[in-house]
């Protein structure tokens, strides 16, 4: 058996390529290693580190908005309406937060959830009020604020009832009156907030009037001293009778008949049917004539001080 | 621009080539008993690893091993397809241009190699693998275990025993 393996070792020698076997399958290799040629192998952290260090600018800008964008979003969580963030908190947050609700129940509960974050939002607007508010601006801003948060709830509500027919349609009763719990208690909720706010306008609305009173007797005495200056001799830029009549008109708020007598000495004649708080100053000439006439119970405070010697009928 | 390691990795596979090139090719004609064939998974067997090296990147740390375990992978893949029989007749074999050996080397060493490489084609896998790497390829222990990644031990067992029942076929 040993010369049979001899004999085959002796023969496996003589088996081999020729050398233009050899050369060809070498050129076919070459062929083969120009398509597919070595590329560098980096590892995910070295990948990683190239693309950081060779892109620093727009990974900048990325982190830059990802921090923004999250600091943002969570500072908006805590704004009230009028603020700045408010429409990111009630535009974005809460829209893509209810993304995720699918189920109709689901999607009432959260809404639900926003209607008492409205409430909520009330009562902190009725607590901000409290720290006082100095000016008509802010008087006003507030005001727009609440109106702002109360629109949204009501368009939670109108979802709620929405969700909640959908629900009863589907026959899922019980549901629906879960949904209705939540939507009278929230509704109570609300009219709560907005009775004491109501209330808290009131009392502003009163210190106001007070503090008118207050500004009124002081000129009062102040022209009783001969040292006033009435609110018809402060000095506005008006100096012709058009001019002071678009002025009384715009002042006024008024529905207006407005009449010129047609008498040649330039009277100007105006009649007011308002109750809104009128102040006017003018400053003229000429002869001028103001009819105010009102018809409800709001008391009309008319004080006029004249210091012209030209004819003023009142 | 290529790099040095790229270079580098070229550079082994070209002196590869250079030195196995015809053991790969006869490791696949004694099993695939066609020189076309055999021509055709040595170059396939070289493609493979390529391959295997552009995708890692990186060297072999025992290229011959790598390339003899690729071309075994390979010729089974081929016996599979091609539903070769793998106990192929030596008649069978010569008609399709199997010489292991030139006639003119005299009768007496013909037979006796044909016999032998039958011989060895009888055997089960395990130990016809070792014994064509033995008598074929004329690898020692040390080399065989590197191409099948087993012990030296574990070759040295299966040579052994090949050889008991490749003499029990033969006489």
């Amino acid at each position: 058996m040993k010369r049979h393996l001899q004999y085959l070792e002796q023969a496996a020698r003589e088996v081999h390529l020729r050398e233009d076997e050899k050369a060809f399958i070498k050129q076919r290799l070459d062929v083969y290693m120009q398509e597919h040629p070595v590329r560098e192998h980096r590892s995910v952290r070295q990948r990683m580190y190239l693309f950081i260090t060779t892109h620093p600018m727009p990974i900048a800008i990325f982190a830059l908005a990802l921090l923004l964008g999250g600091g943002t979003s969570v500072a908006a969580a805590q704004s009230l309406p009028g603020d700045i963030l408010y429409p990111v908190k009630t535009e974005i947050n809460e829209p893509v937060r209810g993304w995720f609700y699918l189920d109709a129940e689901a999607k009432a509960e959260f809404e639900a959830w926003l209607a008492e974050r409205r409430n909520d939002e009330l009562a902190r607007l009725e607590t901000r009020a409290e720290a006082g508010l100095s000016s008509d601006e802010r008087r006003e801003r507030a005001l727009e604020a609440r109106t702002r948060a109360e629109a949204l709830f009501e368009t939670h509500v109108d979802r709620l009832n929405l969700l909640a027919d959908r629900l009863e349609e589907e026959g899922r009763t019980e549901a629906a009156a879960r949904i209705d719990a939540s939507l009278n208690h929230v509704l109570d909720v609300h009219a709560d907030i907005r009775a004491r706010l109501e209330a808290q306008s009131d009392v502003e609305d009163e210190d106001m009037d007070a503090g008118d009173e207050a500004d009124d007797e002081e000129t009062t005495e102040d022209d009783e001293n001969g040292e006033g200056r009435g609110i018809l001799n402060r000095p506005i830029d008006v100096q012709n009778r058009d001019t002071i009549r678009l002025k009384l008109r715009e002042l006024f708020r008024m529905d207006n008949t407005d009449e010129t007598s047609g008498s040649t000495d330039a009277d100007t004649d105006v009649e007011a049917d308002t109750d809104a708080g009128i102040e006017t100053d003018v400053e003229t000439d000429e002869k001028l004539e103001v009819d105010i006439d009102t018809n409800n119970d709001v008391e009309a405070n008319v004080d006029i001080n004249v210091t012209t010697s030209s004819g003023l009928n009142l | 621009m290529q790099t040095t390691s790229s270079q580098n990795i070229e550079a082994m596979f070209r002196e590869a080539y250079k030195n196995h090139a015809d053991a790969i090719f006869r490791h696949c004609f004694f099993r695939v008993f066609d020189r076309e064939v055999a021509k055709e998974l040595t170059q396939d067997t070289f493609m493979r690893t390529w391959d295997y090296l552009v995708k890692k990147s990186g060297g072999i740390d025992n290229i011959r091993a790598f390339l003899y375990k690729t071309a075994t992978n390979l010729v089974i893949d081929n016996r599979r397809r091609a539903k070769l029989r793998h106990h192929a007749s030596l008649e069978v074999l010569q008609e399709k241009g199997f010489e292991p050996v030139k006639k003119d080397t005299g009768a007496n060493v013909h037979v006796e190699t044909t016999l032998a490489v039958e011989a060895i084609q009888q055997l089960k896998g395990p130990y016809c693998e070792v014994l064509f790497l033995r008598y074929v390829h004329g690898f020692g222990p040390k080399e065989i275990s590197d191409c099948l990644r087993l012990s030296e031990n574990t070759v040295s067992v299966r040579i052994h025993r090949g050889l008991k029942q490749l003499q029990k076929i033969i006489l």
